[in-house]
């Protein structure tokens, strides 16, 4: 284009072409005339783009005016009364009180509160009082558990490699690290820069390696036929799309073939940015007989246990080592009865196939798998073995239990990495070479910043970013209000969503960045906006007028996500642990999951007992290749890749988890038992203490008498008690309203 | 009293819109809805029948005496360029296949000894031989046959295909699958990637539960199950009176189709229930997971509204064993009998012509052999894995029968003639069922994704 002169500019003369073969857009209709004109006006008046607002820093705006000053309690409500005073709309009339303890119980710790837990603040529920419990929960330790998960999604964490084989991997301290992070409400500059390159800090903690687990959940493909070149290829794609998905909010990903088509990445720039992470050492390692296997062989660290541990630990494997020589030892000896033993089989059918064809073969044809066979065979048969072989099956299992834990962490190669442009992304077509460095449309790299990852990590936390601030905030204004002030909170881009309150979103950001990165601090002003205690209730009109809840006309109310429909239902039910941390829990699940992945080499799923089998969703093994069924169903994501928002889907599916599970079965059955164990005595006490441990508030005189009247129809066809109030039970636990924030 | 007002006539009174049972009008507002079909449909249901671990072409429906001549030698450069294979050294010789072919039908569709029933139906066959793939390991090659994309995170065809169309039945899923062992990507190849959730396929197992949490919870009888199943409605409608949140409605919807799916998932999973003459045609054995079971249960699925029915097949790996009685002529003799009566079974039923039938490996084999000892020897051959040229079969649902469509070259190593790549099957299937495939969209991180990506072309040569 030559600004300033359309018919000296080649886009004009391409669209205005009566060849077909070079007329844009090629193969496609010509432009209309009026759309031509459009195009030569622009260009005739200079051709200006003006940068898409999301590239420019945010400045905080003035708080707007509103209608009614008394309505707003602090600078959110500004933004949003202001908005529905435009719209011609009135806000919603507060929620209830018991409604308003469950929403921001459920916002803070993930937790519905039980009956004893806001009976004080029903009884007098003043502004004090209503603060003073957003203070109790922001501290609490369950807070962490809460905010952890739409990390961990984005993390996409999980405990095991995904694909063939889809072996089990330790890395849960990374998990408990992000838990730990959102309690002690780290900054969240230091939380990016910990996640992206704690290895490379001068003299990391352990906590600092432990962070960088981020990175290191990309899912591993072990298949023996992949290419390790490919599989790393992959791996580093996984790892620059989702640092640009989780902290730019950009579609970075669309320049890994070519340049962008909408936002301002080359892919010059893609590959600029993937140097980041091309330095880092190889993971993967083909091994076994026929190349048939992957392993992992990148960085892990142990962490550190008690003393007292470590020397049984130590002990154990002594006496394994000692055991073990042993058992060798005798083999040798043995090993002088084989010819005999071989000859005497000739008519033994008791032994495996591959044995007796074996056997079968002369000497000088048996392969070494064949001799292995024979010898593996013929050492079962003698006890000085055998017996020996259990005991240090025992030991192993003694020492795998007492190991230290380890977790996998990030780790760059020494010495210099060339990268490339991989021309149409193939790992095949090298094109021009290129050194790290960030998209220029964004902010400057500060040249002081060293040329690695930690350099990336410190730019991407720096105020100067335009986007990691409003990124950050717009996700956790859609955990707490239903979606986000950009609702594609995974595209900041052109292509994305424009700002609901563009005001609000930069105002936000800055007072983000301005109070030290703090997250908490966000969620306060969130949970104590007049916008938020509204009551959820929307007439026809207002569904008309606003749907989606788009301007926040009435508080939010949708479906919660998979792990805290379990942890309500624990909680309702009285059987939750509190237990915090530490290897991942299996509680029941179908029999025979795991065997249905391929070349799974732990097939047996290993139920957990006692009070494991009651811990928080966020504890539940993710097994990429067969994840926890009651979780996906709804919505979980099964960890494969970075996701930013999860859908909120509402199926059969769940409504036969949720009346079937026989986890829900047991649930029900304990909150009958609960019930029955209360002093309170009649009917109506005990209906209403049930009703309430499942939704919170008490429930309405009609709502009563249909309790009341599915009480007597269950007391009719119940043997026991306890029969007719599980069943009754069963009901409270599958009512839309228990897995929803109202 | 709303508890009083009986559930049905709630459902029909219509709170929210909800006067129509269709699955699709229950897709809540969050679900991402369906769209219409873009022109008048050919088919409404497919019946998609993997064989995991990849189909040797060469060996069943693709036959290349040229193989013979050159047996034991390596192919010539012209032929082979820079291909990679995942096991097998470049130098590997052409393995000549050991079965007789014949052509068939008034077609002259050329088969293999190795599956006679299939043969017997040449006239009701399609035969697709230019097949070619992006993805050479099983992992990789089940997720792009699947979702069009070689790594994990993207949606798969059925779950495409109930978002885009939604349901025909009002008591089981739009999307079922059944599979006789464990395929290399897991759940992926029967998930909904981006797309909500609502859409995965449902994994339908043998024996007593068929779907998850199927059954009642244990000494839960059928009437008390009714009653706790009303009785939420009952609550759940005092719910949607107070917070007017048409969710609520949905839920209650999605509770009465749990409820249905609870006695019409057993039903249609007795298949003793079928005549004996059908069982016999099929192979089936009551209470097997048998893929001839899967066969008969597709045919059950597809007569009761089930738009996409995923039978995969597992033991069609065959490194080795291309001779061998127990390898991958007993892996035919398996999938032969049952396929050809499924074929004659749906179009008995008239359900053949709106049904299209598609069969098919994540990829093919190589026409050279592997030779799996370190010594580089084997007295049992097999082939790698193979992308660039292998075969599929259709069958009904607008795909003009009797045809052979593409070939190979002298070796059957890549297409010669209209080659048609996993992304053209997916193009055309997309077009039989009325979609447009570029016009079948969904929006996700900032890009409208579609289950063809940038490519995809209808194959108008295969339709009638």
């Amino acid at each position: 284009m030559a600004p300033g002169f359309p018919a000296a500019s080649a886009l004009i003369a391409r669209i205005r072409t009566d060849d077909p073969t070079r007329r844009m857009p090629l193969g496609g209709d010509p432009l209309t005339e009026e759309q031509m004109q459009l195009l030569e006006a622009w260009i005739a008046a200079g051709a200006r783009f003006d940068s898409h607002w999301a590239y420019e820093k945010p400045t905080q705006p003035p708080l707007p005016p509103v209608s009614d000053a008394g309505w707003s309690r602090n600078p959110i409500d500004r933004f949003i009364l202001n908005r529905l005073d435009k719209a011609g709309l009135e806000p919603s009339g507060p929620a209830e009180p018991a409604v308003l303890m469950r929403r921001l119980h459920l916002d803070l710790v993930g937790l519905p509160p039980s009956p004893d837990q806001i009976d004080g603040f029903l009884a007098d529920p003043t502004e004090a009082a209503y603060r003073e419990t957003v203070e109790e929960l922001l501290a609490s330790p369950q807070f962490g558990e809460h905010w952890a998960r739409h990390w961990l999604d984005l993390g996409r964490y999980a405990d095991s490699n995904g694909y063939h084989h889809d072996d089990l991997r330790e890395v849960w301290p990374y998990r408990d690290w992000v838990i730990r992070a959102f309690n002690d409400d780290m900054p969240f500059d230091r939380f990016t820069i910990e996640q992206l390159a704690g290895d490379l800090i001068e003299e990391p903690s352990l906590d600092q390696l432990i962070a960088t687990g981020f990175n290191r959940n990309t899912p591993m493909n072990g298949a023996g036929g992949s290419k390790v070149d490919e599989v790393r290829n992959g791996m580093l794609v996984d790892r620059m799309n989702t640092t640009a998905t989780v902290w730019l909010g950009t579609t970075l990903g669309c320049a890994q073939c070519h340049t962008h088509k909408y936002d301002p990445f080359t892919i010059e720039e893609y590959y600029r940015f993937y140097a980041y992470f091309d330095t880092g050492v190889n993971e993967t390692v083909l091994h076994g007989g026929g190349n048939t296997r992957k392993y992992y062989v990148g960085a892990k660290i142990d962490l550190p246990i008690a003393p007292a541990r470590m020397s049984r630990y130590a002990a154990t494997r002594a006496q394994h080592e000692f055991l073990k020589a042993v058992i060798d030892q005798a083999a040798i000896e043995a090993i002088a009865d084989l010819a005999e033993w071989m000859e005497q089989q000739g008519a033994n059918r008791d032994l495996r196939p591959i044995v007796t064809s074996a056997l079968a073969k002369r000497p000088v044809d048996r392969t070494e798998s064949d001799s292995n066979a024979i010898r593996d065979a013929f050492l079962e048969t003698r006890p000085e073995i055998v017996e020996p072989r259990k005991e240090l099956e025992q030991l192993a299992e003694r020492m795998r239990a007492l190991a230290p834990p380890t977790v996998l962490v990030m780790a760059d190669k020494r010495g210099p990495v060339q990268s490339y442009v991989l021309e149409r992304g193939q790992i095949g077509s090298r094109g021009k070479a290129v050194a790290p460095g960030t998209p220029a449309a964004l902010h400057a790299l500060d040249p002081a910043l060293p040329r690695n990852r930690l350099g990336l990590a410190k730019w991407i936390a720096s105020p100067e970013n335009p986007l990691t601030a409003r990124v950050t905030v717009n996700r956790l204004w859609a955990e707490v209000f239903g979606r986000g002030i950009v609702a594609s909170g995974e595209d900041f881009g052109r292509q994305g969503d424009a700002p609901s309150h563009p005001g609000l979103l930069d105002w936000l950001a800055v007072e983000f960045v301005e109070k030290d990165w703090s997250v908490k601090n966000i969620i306060r002003l969130m949970v104590t906006s007049t916008a938020y205690r509204q009551s959820s209730r929307r007439s026809a009109k207002l569904l008309e007028s606003d749907p989606g809840n788009q301007l926040l006309s009435a508080g939010p109310r949708f479906r919660l996500a998979a792990e805290a429909i379990r942890d309500a239902i624990l909680s309702a039910s009285g059987l939750l642990s509190l237990k915090m941390g530490g290897p991942p829990v299996h509680p029941p699940q179908p029999k025979g999951l795991w065997r249905e992945i391929s070349g799974v080499a732990n097939p047996d799923y290993p139920t957990s007992t006692g009070e494991d089998r009651h811990r928080r969703g966020i504890y539940t093994i993710v097994r990429r290749g067969a994840p926890y069924p009651s979780l996906t169903t709804f919505d979980a994501s099964p960890r494969e890749a970075c996701v930013a928002v999860r859908p909120r889907t509402n199926s059969p599916l769940q409504a036969l988890t949720l009346l079937n599970d026989p986890a829900n079965a047991e649930a029900a059955s304990a909150l009958a038992n609960l019930v029955l164990g209360t002093a309170a005595k009649s009917d109506r006490e005990r209906l209403v203490y049930a009703f309430r441990r499942a939704v919170t508030r008490a429930p309405t005189g009609v709502e009563l008498q249909e309790l009341r009247r599915l009480l007597d129809e269950f007391r009719g066809i119940s043997e026991s008690e306890a029969e007719a109030w599980t069943s009754l039970a069963r009901i409270l636990l599958n009512l839309d309203e228990t897995i929803t924030k109202s | 009293m709303t508890g009083a007002l009986p559930r049905r006539a709630f459902l029909r009174a219509g709170a929210a819109g909800l006067g129509s049972i269709a699955l699709r009008s229950l897709l809540s507002a969050e679900s991402g809805s369906a769209v219409a079909p873009h022109f008048a449909p050919k088919a409404k249901h497919i019946i998609f029948l993997h064989m995991l671990g990849g189909p040797s072409q060469v060996d069943l429906v693709d036959p290349k005496p040229a193989l013979a001549t050159f047996e034991g030698k390596p192919l010539p450069d012209s032929i082979l360029r820079d291909r990679q294979f995942a096991f097998i050294p470049k130098g590997a010789g052409a393995l000549a296949s050991p079965y007789r072919f014949a052509q068939h039908g008034e077609a002259g569709t050329w088969f293999s000894e190795l599956i006679p029933h299939l043969a017997e139906r040449a006239d009701d066959l399609t035969v697709v031989r230019s097949m070619q793939t992006d993805e050479f390991n099983h992992g990789a090659g089940e997720l792009f046959l699947h979702t069009g994309f070689g790594r994990l995170g993207r949606p798969t065809f059925g779950s495409w295909i109930s978002y885009g169309l939604g349901s025909l039945a009002d008591s089981l899923p739009t999307f079922v699958v059944m599979a006789t062992g464990a395929n290399t990507a897991g759940n992926s190849v029967w998930g909904s990637g981006f797309l909500p959730g609502v859409h995965q396929g449902v994994k339908f197992r043998s024996g007593p539960e068929p779907v998850h949490y199927l059954s009642n919870p244990s000494g839960v009888g059928p009437d008390r199950q009714r009653r706790v199943v009303d009785g939420v409605a009952a609550l759940n409608r005092i719910a949607h009176d107070r917070y007017e949140d048409p969710e609520i409605a949905t839920r209650i919807a999605q509770y009465e189709m749990a409820f249905r799916m609870q006695a019409s998932g057993p039903e249609l999973m007795r298949i003793e229930d079928e005549p004996k003459h059908v069982l016999d045609a099929y192979g089936a054995e009551p209470g097997d997971t048998s893929y001839a079971n899967m066969c008969l249960l597709a045919r059950r699925m597809v007569e009761r509204g089930v738009r996409f029915v995923q039978v995969m097949m597992a033991g069609w790996d065959h490194h080795t064993g291309i001779y061998r009685q127990t390898a991958l002529p007993r892996s035919c003799r398996l999938m032969d009998r049952p396929t050809g009566a499924l074929i004659d079974d749906l179009k008995q039923r008239g359900l053949l012509e709106d049904t299209l039938v598609i069969w098919t490996g994540e990829f093919g084999r190589t026409p050279m052999v592997q030779a799996i000892s370190p010594q580089g020897f084997t007295q049992d051959p097999g082939r790698d894995h193979h992308k660039d040229g292998f075969s599929l079969i259709l069958a009904g649902g607008g795909i003009r029968p009797g045809v052979t469509h593409g070939a190979t070259d002298d070796f059957g190593f890549e297409p010669e003639q209209d080659p048609v790549h996993v992304h053209d099957l997916h193009a055309t299937a997309l077009h039989l069922l009325g979609i447009d495939h570029t016009k079948l969209t969904f929006r996700h991180q900032g890009r409208d994704f579609r289950l063809t990506d940038v490519h995809g072309r209808v194959i108008k040569k295969l339709l009638t």
